[in-house]
Formats: C-alpha cells, structure tokens, sequence
C-alpha cells in the first residue's frame, strides 16, 4: 500500500446555530461529525454522498479554510490541524482547491492573466513579470486554452473554459495535492468529459493527487481509484472503486447505487428506493445514523454508533453488521 | 383516476399534442436568438416522451411555447402547436388561457419560483379549482362520482345524501357557493396529494412550503398539475435539483401514475439515464432543431446522428468504467449566429463538404425512428 | 494536452467595446436618465467654464443699473434701487446690480466643489472603515457600527447648524459639517456590500491561495463593491448641494458667502427670499439652478443603478 499523503482521523467540524435575542448558540451543525479516511500520494479518491452531508465542508477542513472542531488532520505525515492565518500559507502552495461553480468562482473584475500570476506572485514563484507571463502562458496552454486567452474576463468565457481556467489557477503554484469539489457539476455532459480527460491527463503528467468530491457515482466510477461514501458526516463506507460498484457492503451504499438510473433501457430494472429525506444533521439520533433508513436496521442499532470495520480486504464500513443483500442474512460484525 | 373509455383506448397511439415545424425567436440588444428552427415531433396518447439535449438546446422554449408562456422578448416566427388538432398558436389570448388551464400543465425545476410561500401547499392545490370556474363543473361530478361510489358500498349518511341533492339540483354552469366550492376543491386537492404518495397528506395539507423537502415541493408540484387533470404535462428537468435518492423517488412516483392518469407526458431532461428510466419515445434536440425522434430502446441501441452518438457515448456510467471518456468537441453554440446547413457540423466528427451549406430535414429512415442528417 | 483543445464555444466577441456598447443601450432606454446625464455633464461643464463664461471685470453692472434707475416702468418699484428685472439682463440684476445669470454661473463651480469633496471624502471613509467593519467582522465590526448609529441618530441639518455655530462660519467648516452626518451612510452601504461580496466562491479560492487579508479586501473585495457606491455618490452629488445651499439659505455660512461678495446658491437664493414680491426673480433663478443640478445627479444616478444593475448584466 502506498503512503498516505493526507490523512484524517475522526475530524468534525461543526457550525454554531446562534439563536434568541442574545446570539446564544442553541446548537450545531454536525456537518462533518468523525470523518476519517486517507489519501494516498497520487490516487484519486472520490468523496460521494447526498447534499448536506458534509462533502463540501469536509474538503474545506482538510484545506484548513476553516479551523476543525475536532479530530486531526495530517499531511505528508505532518500535524496541521492547528496551522493558521500566516503559518498555513507554505500549506496553500501544496494544496489547492477546484470549485464546483465556475462562473462564480473567479473574480470578475481580473483578466486570465492576473488571475493565473496572482498566486506566483503571493508566494514569490516568479522572479520577473516576465517569467509570470510566461509561466501563465504555459499553464493555459497545459489546460487546453491558447494564450490569446489570457487578456480576456471570465464573463467570455463558457462554463467549460471558466473550469479550465480555474485548474489552471489551481496548478500556478505547483501544488501535490488538489481538492476537486463537484468540479463538473454545473457543465453539460459533452463538456464533463472533456475536463474530466483533463483532469486526468494532468494528473498523470504531474503526478498529482486528487480528493474528488462528487454526488454523481457515475462520474466517480470513472476517475476514482478509491471512494469514500458519506453519510451526515461521517464516512460510512470507503473501499477500491470496483470493489465499491460490485459489491457494496454497507447497506446505504447500496441504496445510493441501486438508485442511480442506468442510461441503457435494455438494463432498465425498478429503482431501488430509499424512502425519505437525509435527515438533518443538527439532531443526530445516537446509534447508527443511517438506521431510520435502513431496512436492515435491528434494535441494536439504535444503541450502538458502528464502529469502522473492515470487511474485506481495503473495504470498510461502519455497520454492525456484514450482511449478504441477495439472501438478506446478516452476520454480526465484532 | 378515471377510467378510460373505448373511445380513448382505440385513439391510443394517435398524436395528442402535434408540433409542426416550431420557429421561436428572441428579441435581444445583441440580435436575433434563433431559439428555435423547425422543431417538429408529436406526442401520442398517454405516453411518456422524453425531450433531451445539452443545456440551451431550446428544450425549455419548446415546452414554454406549447403552453403559451412565452416572455415579452419572444416572437413565434412560424409553425403549429396543435393540440387534439386545435392551434394553439391561433388562439386568442383568452382562449389560450383557458386551454392552458383545462388541458396543459407545467411543472419546472425549481418549485419554489411557482409556490406561493405563505399559503399552505393544500390550499394552494385547491386554490387551482377554485380560482376558476371551468373546474366547477368537474369538481361537482367528480362529488356525485364520489358519493355514488360511497352508495354502491352501502347506504349514505343523511348529510350525504342532502349534499347529494342539493348538488343534483344544481344545473350546469350555475355557480356554486363559495363554501362549497372550497369544500370541493379542498376534498379533491387532498385526493391528489395522496395519488403523488405524500407522506401524511392530512398533516402535510396545512404545511408551508417552506417546511417541505426538496422532493415533497416537486410532489406538490406534481400535484398541482395533475389537479386539473390536463391531458399534456410538460416536466421539465424536475428531477435535476434533486438528490438521486430523492429523483429515484420521483421517477417510481411518475412510472405509477402513469396507469392512473389521463394525461400524455413530455418529460424534459439532459439526463439520458432519467430518460431511459421511464420514457417510451425520445426526441433529441440540438441547438433549436429536432435531430432524431425515436422508440427508446432503438434510440439507445442504434443511434443514427452523430450528435445522439456522441451525446450517449460521453455520459458517464455509473455500471462500467471507461479509461478514456469521449467527449464532443466544442459546445453548444451561439443562436444569435447558429451555424449555416447543419447546425452540428462544427462539431460533427462525420461532417463532409455538403453539412455547411444544406439544412438537413428530418426524415423517417426505418418505421418510427427519424433523423435529421445529410447521412442518411 | 488534450485530444480537443478550446474549441468549446464561440461566445459572442465582447470585451469593453460590447460592454460600453451596452451599458449606453441600457443609459439609453430611459428618456430621463439622458435629460439627467445631459443636466449633470452640463452642470459640471459650466462649472469648469465658469470664469471663461464670466468676464473677470464683471462685478456690478453699471449699464444695467443706468437703465433700471429712477424708471419705474422698468424697475417696477423696487425698493432696493439696485435691483433690474429681466429682460434687462438675462436674468436680471440682484440686489447689488449684479448681473443674476453671472452670478449664478460663478457660484456653480462653489457649490459643486464642495458637494464633490463631501461625496469623496465620504467614499474614502466609507470604503476604509465599512470595508474593514465587513470583512474583519466580530468588535470592530460592532464598533464601527455602533458609532455610525450615533450618527444615524442626530439630524443631518441639526448636527450640521450646532457644529458650525460652535467651530465658527468657513467654507472648511461647512464642508465639515455636512460630511459629518454624510459619510456613515458609506460604511453602511460598502460595509453591507463587503458583507455579501466575502461570501462569493472567488474569495474561498483566493484564500486557498494564500492571498493574505489586506489583497483580499482591497485588490478583490473593495473593487467588485464599487459599482453601488458609484451609484449613490452620484445621486449624493445632488442632495448634498441641496442641503449645503439649504444651510447656507438659513444663514449658516462664511461671512464672505453670506455678504455676498462670494456667490453661491443658497446665498443667492436667500436674498432673494427678501425680494419674494417685489422681484420672484431673485429666489426663481437661483433656486432653479440648485433644482436642476441635484435633479441632473440623481437622475444620472438612477441611470447608473440600472447600467450597473447585475441582474441586467452577464
Ligand atoms: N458555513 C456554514 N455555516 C453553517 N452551516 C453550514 C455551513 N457550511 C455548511 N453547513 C451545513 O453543513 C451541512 C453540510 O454541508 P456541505 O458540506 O455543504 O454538504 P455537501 O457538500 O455534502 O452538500 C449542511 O447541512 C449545511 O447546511
Ligand atoms: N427569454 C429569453 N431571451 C433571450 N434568449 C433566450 C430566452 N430564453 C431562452 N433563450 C435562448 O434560447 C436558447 C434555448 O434555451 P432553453 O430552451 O432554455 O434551453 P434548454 O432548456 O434546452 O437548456 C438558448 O440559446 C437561450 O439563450
Ligand atoms: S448499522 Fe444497522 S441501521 Fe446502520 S446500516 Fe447497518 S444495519 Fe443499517
Ligand atoms: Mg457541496
Ligand atoms: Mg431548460
């Protein structure tokens, strides 16, 4: 197994609710609630789940763009949890982050250039406006942009080139490491896969390692070695892709794949439903939070939070129970 | 809900809603957006016709002329929308509304735009028939529908059997009390909040929309459509805000009325998986023009144009995993300047030298299945 | 790098000639914005041109006071003998024997210098303080606040008369005065644009850079905040003429304005109020003036809230 180039152990970050007249918290937001998972150097690993449970604010965390509640989080084997303001900027030059609204995500008021040669100059990478230039042409090169494009605003741009442009404001200062948060949500299908080759190239090119936050599984399968599946905060279940698609263990990732429509009517089966809404995650229910859910569910699991297992060989859920979906045995898991 | 006549059945497979040769435009300070060119395909009786294609393919226009509902900024330039063989398009403003009310429903997106947020989700499916009188009728036989059922089941209540004559006597046409008419309209709004299966429908009557999840705002959505039992329901991108869990919900919601209401629906989608999911027939749209109709399965299974070949061959799928995904160069273009002869050709990976300049028309290649390509 | 490179869309050829092309298209399309843009360019140009307009000898009128004297079919029986009616003068003479339209011109370039240097000066506050109260957030955010609402709270004329009366009747002073109670409307309005601005997904990715605080605020924040504050400073221009001219009418202004050997509106516009039967002229004209400057402004500024109008935009 390679190393782990980040690493995050229960990790929670939760949002203060202020309420009443005098600002008083009255509770929180358990956006993130004991995540744990790692990256290894030049994977892909896919973070999938419903809106709302946590993927977003977990990516933020990691980036330290917000401080954690709890948990710690490690990278390239070092302890960073607690770096901020000026000690997290050597941070910000080895990871980066892709937004998932392209046409909000770049300030509309700089051209390409200045937008490309910002981050050369905030960390002292180029020793002349000249070699910035320079620099900044290669990238938009690299990202499949010719550097005409550099003097234009982001408002010429369609919403593919805008994600371009913002990879390769990500890839400006060099970095190891880069969060892509639903990166191909808003574009069209066609366009999708064009970044997604382009993300993909560029990975291989420059040996980068991507945390791939996605809702689309379809997507996921297709450019994630790894996945980790969230559920209200917390990582449910994490396991090699195929492994994943073949033979989910934990019974909400089987939920979540058997819903997603197929697009080839000669394989049309009844969806799978799950019944209900993500519930919120202010009031957690103690046990397994999946369980108003789960069809599987047994009076023990409304007592006991699961714990993460392994179930097989890189596979890990947290359910307490290892079941068999065809028969709908259940082995207890200890 | 109701069942279908001999009549009915034997028009099956004739086109309820026919649309021949569709031209809209939009007036803006840039120029002329061509929006759409010739748009032609027809929905037949009771099916579930899915209308697909990128983002600004003209998806939305289509549906928003059908219904009339066009913006200030739109001219049609041309074409019909004929609806059981009535134009639509040579309505009178008046005439249309009417039409629009009685026999075409929407349901969009984003459910809060078209949900008043301070009146609860119940009233306002009622407020639909009560607001105007061409549901009074309906709403009427629809209770004596009732009642007699609740007879056939055993005898009625005094109070049924009062309500019975009182709305007996009551010619058509004549104008029911205000109290009454709620009343009705209330019964059958609660009816329908059943049939889309949500949850609690008692409880969730009096709720606000504000307090409904995503999924429950699209089934009151849903809802307030099929209340007016319309024979077109036009669905557009319903299920994309939502949540796969939460789209399997509705999708299984849409697969069951499907035995249960009259309507014929146009499900509007970029989303080949949602289409393949529920629909019969599919026509795929590309820049303003209709590139290819055809049954779902021959659609998937033998793709004639190249746009439909490149637009199946680039989404991703969720059951095999592709090295490489293949994409379709370029994107959708520009419509105040849409390409000459073929508007695909500046992407189309099949182009030869007669795609600029000819305009190709839709034609039927083998039974049911038609594509508009200079290949074929 | 990649198999199709660029070749995603041809976007209409914008860049600033379509964007200015547009911004006049929508300038354009309402009749009273171009009447405002018209009055306000105007206003601004008589004010540069004032001493070209006006001859440096034009002081009291001699010709005008030769005509007007002992004839009262022509001076109508006005008790101040220096007083000429139009048409003997364009607008006729004031209670000096000035000519009125002369008078008028030179005190455009006053008035409008002192409004433009209360405007400015409450921008530059506006942006510091309300841009740091925005962004900072937390105490200094409730400081800054709490002290604009102490402002808030007095009004505008009233804390504008009691500092004058206590710091002594100057030009400076009045400028003081009125920015005093001016420049808390700024940082509401930058800090409230700061606010919602910070929360755009831009400045997520400019701190995952490493952009430090201060280039956040003033190279992005501050920048994409200013299309507002341009706005209001415009229709600003025209209320702020009309309040100095109002103090300056209720007899809070320098001795050289109030005397009248430096003219300016409000002034004008007070002598005249001495006249109001015998010669209307003397409050009319001057009075029309401030009217037609402020309303200009404004009008230019509600042009501009729609050229500037995002939802108009992209
Ligand atoms: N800044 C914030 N303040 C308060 N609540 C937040 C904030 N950011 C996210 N949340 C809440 O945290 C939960 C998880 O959000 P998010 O991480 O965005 O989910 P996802 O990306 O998976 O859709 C949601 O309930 C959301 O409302
Ligand atoms: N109100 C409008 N004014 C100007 N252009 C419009 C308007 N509505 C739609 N369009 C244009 O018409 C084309 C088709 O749009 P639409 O039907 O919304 O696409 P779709 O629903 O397939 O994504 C697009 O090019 C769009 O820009
Ligand atoms: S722990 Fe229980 S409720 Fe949770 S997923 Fe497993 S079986 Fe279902
Ligand atoms: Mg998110
Ligand atoms: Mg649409």
């Amino acid at each position: 197994m390679a190393e782990n180039l980040l690493e995050v152990q229960d990790l929670r970050k939760w949002f203060p609710i202020k309420g009443g007249l005098l600002g008083r918290t009255s509770g929180f937001v358990k956006a993130v609630d004991g995540a744990t998972l790692g990256v290894e150097k030049g994977e892909t690993l896919g973070v999938v789940g419903e809106s709302g449970c946590g993927k977003t604010t977990l990516g933020r965390t990691v980036l330290k763009l917000t401080q954690p509640t709890g948990g710690r989080i490690l990278f390239d084997g070092r302890d960073i949890t607690s770096l901020r303001g000026r000690k997290a900027k050597p941070l910000r030059r080895r990871m980066q982050i892709v937004f998932q609204d392209p046409y909000a995500s770049l300030d509309p008021r700089q051209t390409v250039r200045s937008a490309l040669t910002e981050p050369m100059k905030i960390h002292g990478l180029a020793r002349s406006r000249k070699e910035a230039d320079a620099k900044a042409s290669e990238l938009i090169s690299k990202v499949g942009l010719n550097p005409d494009h550099l003097a234009r605003y982001p408002h010429e741009f369609s919403g593919g080139q805008r994600q371009r442009i913002a990879v390769a404001r990500a890839l400006a200062v060099s970095p190891d490491f880069i969060v892509l948060d639903e990166p191909t949500s808003s574009l069209d299908v066609s366009v999708q896969s064009q970044i997604l080759n382009l993300l993909k190239a560029l990975q291989r090119e420059l040996g980068l390692t991507y945390l791939f936050i996605s809702h689309n599984l379809a997507v996921v399968r297709q450019v994630c070695q790894r996945i980790a599946v969230m559920y209200l905060g917390r990582v449910v279940e994490m396991a090699e892709t195929e492994a994943l698609f073949e033979s989910p263990k934990h019974p909400y990732t089987r939920a979540l794949l058997s819903s997603v429509p197929i697009p080839d009517p000669s394989r049309r089966k009844a969806l799978a439903v799950l019944e209900g809404d993500v519930p919120s995650p202010v009031n957690i229910p103690p046990g397994c939070r999946f369980r108003q859910r789960c069809e599987f569910a047994t009076e023990r699991c409304s007592e006991v939070s699961p714990p993460m297992k392994e179930v097989r060989r890189g596979q890990t859920i947290e359910c307490l129970y290892d079941i068999d979906f065809a028969t709908k045995r259940k082995v207890e898991l200890s | 809900m109701t069942v279908r006549s001999e009549a009915q059945k034997e028009r099956e497979g004739a086109a309820v809603l026919e649309v021949r040769d569709l031209r809209v435009s939009f007036h803006t300070y840039l120029g002329e957006v061509k929006a759409l060119d010739g748009v032609d395909f027809d929905l037949r009786r009771g099916e579930v016709l899915g209308l697909v294609g990128e983002s600004g393919c003209g998806k939305t226009v289509t549906a928003l002329a059908i219904g009339g509902l066009l913006s200030d900024n739109a001219r049609v330039e041309g074409g019909q929308v004929l609806l059981e063989g009535k134009d639509l398009l040579k309505e009178t403003k008046e005439e249309l509304r009417q039409t629009r009310l009685r026999e075409v429903s929407f349901v969009f997106q984003d459910p809060m735009t078209f949900i008043n947020p301070v009146l609860s989700v119940g009233s306002q499916i009622a407020e639909v028939l009560e607001s105007d009188r061409v549901f009074q009728d309906e709403l009427v036989e629809y209770r004596l529908d009732e009642l007699a059922r609740e007879e056939s089941k055993g005898d009625l209540t005094r109070a049924q059997a009062e309500e019975r004559q009182a709305l007996e006597g009551l010619g058509r046409g004549k104008k029911l009390s205000k109290k009454v008419l709620k009343r009705l309209a209330e019964s059958r709004a609660l009816d329908y909040m059943r049939t889309v299966k949500l949850p609690d429908p008692e409880r969730v009557f009096k709720m606000y929309p504000f307090e409904l999840s995503g999924g429950m705002r699209q089934r009151v959505m849903i809802a307030m459509a099929l209340v007016r039992r319309p024979k077109v329901l036009l669905a557009d991108e319903i299920t994309t805000a939502l949540d796969v869990t939460v789209q399997a919900q509705v999708l299984k919601l849409l697969a069951e009325l499907r035995g249960k209401i009259d309507a014929s629906v146009i499900l509007i989608t970029h989303d080949l998986g949602v289409v393949s999911e529920i629909c019969d027939r599919v026509v795929v749209m590309y820049a303003g023009n209709v590139v290819e109709v055809a049954d779902i399965d021959e659609l998937f299974a033998n793709p004639l144009h190249p746009y439909t070949q490149g637009l199946l061959a680039s989404i991703p799928r969720p059951d095999v995993h592709a090295e490489e995904m293949k994409s379709i160069s370029g994107s959708v273009p520009n419509l105040i300047f849409p390409p000459s002869g073929c508007r695909f050709h500046p992407r189309c990976p099949k182009r030869f030298d007669r795609c600029p300049g000819v305009k190709p028309p839709l034609v039927e290649v083998k039974p049911g299945h038609k594509v508009a390509c200079l290949l074929y | 790098m990649d198999a199709e490179p660029n070749s995603e869309e041809q976007m209409p050829k914008s860049g600033a000639m379509a964007d200015l092309r547009y911004s006049l298209h929508l300038m354009s399309r309402n009749k009273l914005v171009l009447v405002g843009s018209v009055l306000a360019t105007g206003s601004i140009l008589v004010a540069l041109l004032a001493h070209v307009l006006v001859p440096a000898s034009a002081t009291v009128d001699d010709r005008a006071l030769r005509i007007c004297w002992n004839n009262p079919l022509i001076n109508w029986n006005i008790p101040s003998v220096n007083v000429c009616p139009p048409p003997v003068r364009p607008l006729g003479t004031d209670a000096y024997g000035r000519n009125l339209l002369q008078m008028i011109i030179l005190a455009v370039p006053l008035d409008l210098s002192i409004a433009l240097e209360i405007v400015a000066s409450a921008v530059v506050i506006g942006i510091v303080l309300g841009s740091v109260a925005g962004y900072a957030g937390g105490i200094l955010d409730e400081a800054i606040l709490r002290i604009t609402d102490i402002f808030f709270a007095v009004p505008g004329i009233l804390l504008a008369i009691v500092l004058m009366t206590v710091l002594g009747r100057t030009i400076p002073n009045l400028t003081l005065a009125v920015l005093i109670s001016w420049w808390p409307l700024y940082v509401r309005l930058i800090r409230s644009q700061v606010l919602s601005e910070k929360e755009r997904p831009y400045v997520e990715a400019l701190r995952a850079m490493g952009a430090g605080r201060m280039r956040i605020l003033f190279r992005h924040i501050v920048p994409n905040s200013i299309y507002p504050l341009i706005v209001q400073a415009t229709l600003d221009i025209g209320s702020v003429i009309l309040t100095v001219s109002t103090l300056v009418f209720l007899g809070f202004a320098p001795s050289t304005i109030a005397t009248g050997q430096t003219p300016e509106l409000g002034s004008l516009t007070s002598q005249g109020a001495q006249y109001l039967f015998s010669a209307p002229w003397l409050i009319i004209f001057p009075g029309l003036a401030i009217l037609i400057i402020s309303l200009g402004f404004n009008l230019l500024g509600d042009g501009l809230r729609d050229v500037f109008d995002p939802r108009l935009r992209r």
